[in-house]
């Protein structure tokens, strides 16, 4: 058991980071106290699991031959990190509103590929069935294990200038 | 097995400063870029999407404070018995993580995603393994009861 004081001591330490999150939470901008989350617009995808894989390895052989076009969906910080070469960045969570002002920057024709972060990550088949459901893409695959194979794969990442 | 009052202090420095050391750059890289680490909580799937922000906000600071917390006496057991729930709570996360064969990156340390390990057996062993020093921490302070 632990004793009284030990755990008045940890409740103390546990309300003051609490009251400095709050804090964070409320004055720091980008942060919010209910998250929109990209994982909620996952439930879409989820329902339309129909959108083929690509393996890493084979992703790259499509890029060799110039016959594909690849989208991050990532949010623009991470696709400034670190990006797939020839990547455009469409972040899944703006994507909707953002093919409303815009038209898409790559051939609706060609073999279009999603990702993002890993291979959990249901953003990449959400932003792919959009694309493909929305916007017309005629074929739509979604990268398997997203950004993150393909790094582990040692395959060429490239970041945007400063 | 008794310990000499000398190697009690010792294990307790080096194992609180070990400790720290971890928790500290763990804390650090997840303060600076709450909104990565807010992605990866919700990558586990395993809490309620709204609370991502939040909890991206408080768990690095409350690495942080129990890490500092450790060198005030007054506040030593209270900071192991967070540091240890933490570490508790993270086994069973990647844990989780294992048995549902999802394929994610640790979030740990925070960082962009090429930098940043995805979850292993081996990331599990080494939260286990932490839990050892965590143990050791409160070793000069907790001295051992006299038999009779």
């Amino acid at each position: 058991m632990l004793a009284r004081s030990t755990m008045i001591n940890a409740t103390m330490i546990v309300a003051a980071s609490f009251g400095l999150a709050a804090a964070r939470v409320q004055f720091e901008d980008g942060l919010m106290w209910f998250a929109p989350p990209v994982a909620s617009s996952c439930a879409l995808a989820e329902n339309n699991p129909d959108l083929a894989r690509v393996s890493a390895r084979d992703l790259r052989d499509l890029l060799d031959n110039n016959s594909v076009a690849l989208v991050d969906a990532r949010a623009p910080d991470k696709y400034d990190e670190g990006h797939i070469p020839f990547a455009i960045n469409l972040p899944a969570d703006t994507a909707a509103e953002t093919l409303q002002v815009q038209s898409l920057p790559i051939d609706k024709e060609q073999l279009v590929v999603t990702y993002c972060d890993g291979g959990s990550c249901a953003v990449s088949e959400y932003l792919g069935t959009m694309l493909r459901d929305e916007a017309g893409c005629r074929e739509v695959h979604v990268l398997e294990g997203g950004f993150l194979a393909w790094s582990e794969a040692n395959f060429p990442v490239e970041a945007t200038p400063p | 097995m008794t310990l000499s009052p000398k190697l009690r202090v010792a294990l307790g420095w080096g194992s609180r400063l070990l400790v720290a050391g971890v928790f500290l750059v763990a804390a650090i890289p997840k303060l600076q870029d709450p909104l990565t680490f807010a992605e990866d909580i919700q990558n586990y799937d395993a809490f309620p999407d709204f609370s991502a922000h939040f909890l991206a906000a408080m768990v690095p600071i409350l690495e942080l404070l129990a890490a500092l917390a450790l060198f005030i006496p007054r506040f030593r057991d209270g900071a192991v018995a967070i540091i240890a729930a933490l570490d508790f709570a993270f086994i069973a996360l990647i844990a989780s993580v294992l048995v549902r064969g999802i394929d994610i990156r640790c979030g740990c340390f925070g960082g962009a995603a090429e930098t940043e390990e995805a979850i292993s057996w081996w990331t599990l062993a080494r939260d286990v393994a932490l839990l050892a020093p965590i143990a050791l921490c409160r070793l000069d302070t907790a001295a051992p009861r006299r038999a009779g």
